[in-house]
């Protein structure tokens, strides 16, 4: 019954005509930039941030969260019909979508990546309605010492998980950190590394960085050669797919939901491995393994509403312990920070027609995408056809101008081009981005618990180890850090980042 | 904070470069840039960006808007006069609407003041 009336609270919050419009306008910009490769949801959300100043929070945080869910969404269209994914989670459906396509299947292939997203959309957001408010009352036991040690079991996690050298990775994590001990100590108020530039002693800006590494970065790979791209010229049609293609999606967008659910709340860049995993599942339980990669219905439905299911997890530790998990969600939390709310297991409690209506939101959302995103596909490969030598000096643009106009500051726009350069060079030799951003959104937070708890203790380190739950999540930490150097669990590791390369 | 992790930046950067020295596919390494003139691209952009930042306050922000499309536009990928001017002065216009008549944005006029 409780349940029932928050959910009223919601639709009472969305339905109000300047929440609903914001809702259409995020998940539109979100398909968009889905579509348009080399422009990721991250991007686009610290973008659209400054432009949403003189807005209620709520409707805000409406539209980003639409950005994010909509992203996904545009990326399958791109794989399907260009085999470009517009998104890292849509990699995978590239595989099969575009293989159906090539078949003359476009349409059902569009089709079913909609309707999965749609109904694993909602499976996750049922999820999150159930999950978050008990475990946000679970997380009110947390004290300083926990939340340190949850935030670097986080940190060490996604660390774990990005492709490529671990080292590199906790190089990339520990610079993210350095980086965000510049500014103003929050508990002695020294100023700390700001060598005198007035801009700096607020800290290194959290949007300069994402839009530099991401942003700029991106554009600047994508200029070394030109893209060029055909679209599948065959006439899109029937997009309903038929009974035989419901009957082999059936599992596969069962089974993926649930698991992209899950993978979600896991740290790390949730929708690609939940999209990869859903791949591997479906292969391993499919009649005709052999098959996967010619064009099978289920290679397109598993995945796609795999990568959406996850987006709605992902929204779960924001929620209740107010901890971000991947690039995405560290940029929301950016931006609750700037409308002056605190996520975390308060939230919901103090903010709950924000929850609610944000939930409700996604639920309204999903369904627009559905109507949205079945007649617009016309439109969406027209998108596709401006060329990029078009396309990328209003990218860039958009990034100046974006960054500019946050705080009207010239510093910020430095740091975001010399951001640019340090991403460039960091993608040029496989440095992963991921845990940068995830160290410069949590390294203020793990500081300041770090130091509260050793306050507490009188500077005595062993407050993290003698209470019970810190001390479960530091040994988790432990293991997790020491596992490359034991050789069964490395080669494990690179086995599954081989087949995940595959 | 700042110290130590400095200190712990130091020591793996220290293993990572005594691990790349044992390796020995130093032939193998792909070169830098995937084609011939993708620095000149690379390091446009970059200048068209950092003129773009000096050049903002005093030029006002349609006019610098309008060059900087149709800098990048001719010297990344060199596109004809007409399609260069055409779509810089699109772009500026449109920019200018958006961001300063719609969004309200507070950005530098320049001597001209428009």
């Amino acid at each position: 019954m409780e349940l029932l009336s928050h959910m009223a609270l919601g639709a009472q919050v969305l339905f109000t005509p300047a929440n609903f419009f914001f809702c259409f306008i995020g998940v539109l910009m979100g398909t968009l930039v889905g579509v348009l490769p080399g422009l990721g949801p991250t991007a686009a959300i610290a973008l659209l941030l400054p432009s949403t100043f003189h807005i209620p929070p709520v409707t805000a945080i409406i539209m980003l969260a639409g950005i994010y869910y909509g992203a996904m969404y545009g990326g399958s269209t791109t794989s399907i019909l260009v085999n470009i994914p517009g998104e890292a989670a849509s990699v995978i459906t590239c595989l099969d979508g575009y293989q159906m396509a090539l078949k003359g299947r476009a349409g059902p292939a569009l089709g079913i990546a909609a309707f999965g997203s749609f109904i694993a959309g909602t499976i996750s957001i049922i999820g999150l309605m159930l999950v978050a408010p008990p475990l946000a009352k679970f997380a009110l036991a947390f004290g300083p010492p926990e939340y340190f040690a949850l935030m670097l079991l986080g940190m060490v996690v996604l660390i774990y998980l990005v492709a490529g050298s671990m080292l590199k990775a906790l190089m990339i994590g520990v610079f993210g950190l350095l980086l965000t001990t510049i500014g103003m100590d929050s508990i002695s108020g020294t100023q700390r590394l700001t060598f005198g530039i007035l801009e700096f002693s607020d800290g290194v800006g959290l949007i300069p960085a994402i839009m530099g590494l991401f942003g700029v970065a991106e554009v600047i790979v994508n200029l070394e050669e030109g893209i060029t791209r055909t679209v599948v010229t065959t006439r899109i049609r029937d997009f309903l797919p038929n009974l035989q293609d419901w009957k082999n999606s059936f599992w596969p967008i069962l089974r993926g939901s649930v698991l992209g659910f899950f993978i979600g709340v896991l740290p790390g860049p949730a929708p690609v491995i939940s999209a990869f995993s859903s791949s591997a599942t479906e292969k391993k339980l499919s009649k005709y393994p052999e098959r996967f990669g010619t064009g099978v219905i289920e290679g397109v439905a598993g995945p796609e509403a795999a990568n959406n299911a996850a987006t709605g997890g992902a929204f779960i530790p924001l929620f209740t312990l107010g901890i971000p998990c991947n690039s995405v969600i560290a940029v929301l939390l950016g931006a609750f920070m700037i409308y002056g709310i605190q996520p975390g297991p308060m939230m919901i409690a103090k903010y709950p027609e924000l929850f609610w209506g944000t939930v409700m939101s996604m639920y309204l959302g999903n369904a627009m995408l559905l109507v949205l995103n079945l007649p617009l596909i016309g439109l969406w490969v027209q998108v596709l056809k401006v060329p990029y030598p078009l396309l990328f000096p209003i990218i860039l643009l958009f990034c100046l101008v974006g960054v500019f106009s946050l705080n009207y500051s010239s510093v910020e726009v430095a740091l975001m081009i010399g951001f640019g350069v340090f991403g460039y060079l960091a993608r040029k030799f496989h440095y992963e981005m991921a845990p940068l951003v995830l160290a410069l959104v949590l390294g203020p937070m793990m500081e300041n618990n770090m130091r509260l708890s050793l306050v507490i203790s009188q500077g005595d380190p062993m407050i993290f180890v003698t209470h019970p739950i810190s001390a479960g999540l530091m040994a988790a930490t432990f293991v997790l850090l020491i596992s490359p150097c034991i050789p069964w669990i490395a080669n494990r590791r690179k086995r599954l980042q081989k087949k995940v390369g595959e | 904070m700042p110290f130590w992790s400095g200190i712990v930046l130091t020591v793996m950067a220290v293993i990572l470069l005594l691990g790349s020295f044992k390796r020995e596919e130093w032939q193998a390494l792909p070169p830098f840039f995937p084609l011939a003139d993708s620095w000149k691209r690379v390091l446009m952009a970059f200048l068209a960006m950092v003129a773009y930042l000096f050049l903002l306050e005093s030029l006002g922000f349609t006019l610098v808007t309008f060059f900087f499309i149709a800098f990048l536009l001719k010297t990344i990928f060199p596109q004809k006069w007409k399609r260069t001017l055409i779509a810089a002065s699109t772009t500026a216009i449109l920019a200018r609407l958006i961001f300063i008549n719609f969004l309200e944005t507070q950005l530098p006029l320049g001597f001209l003041g428009f």
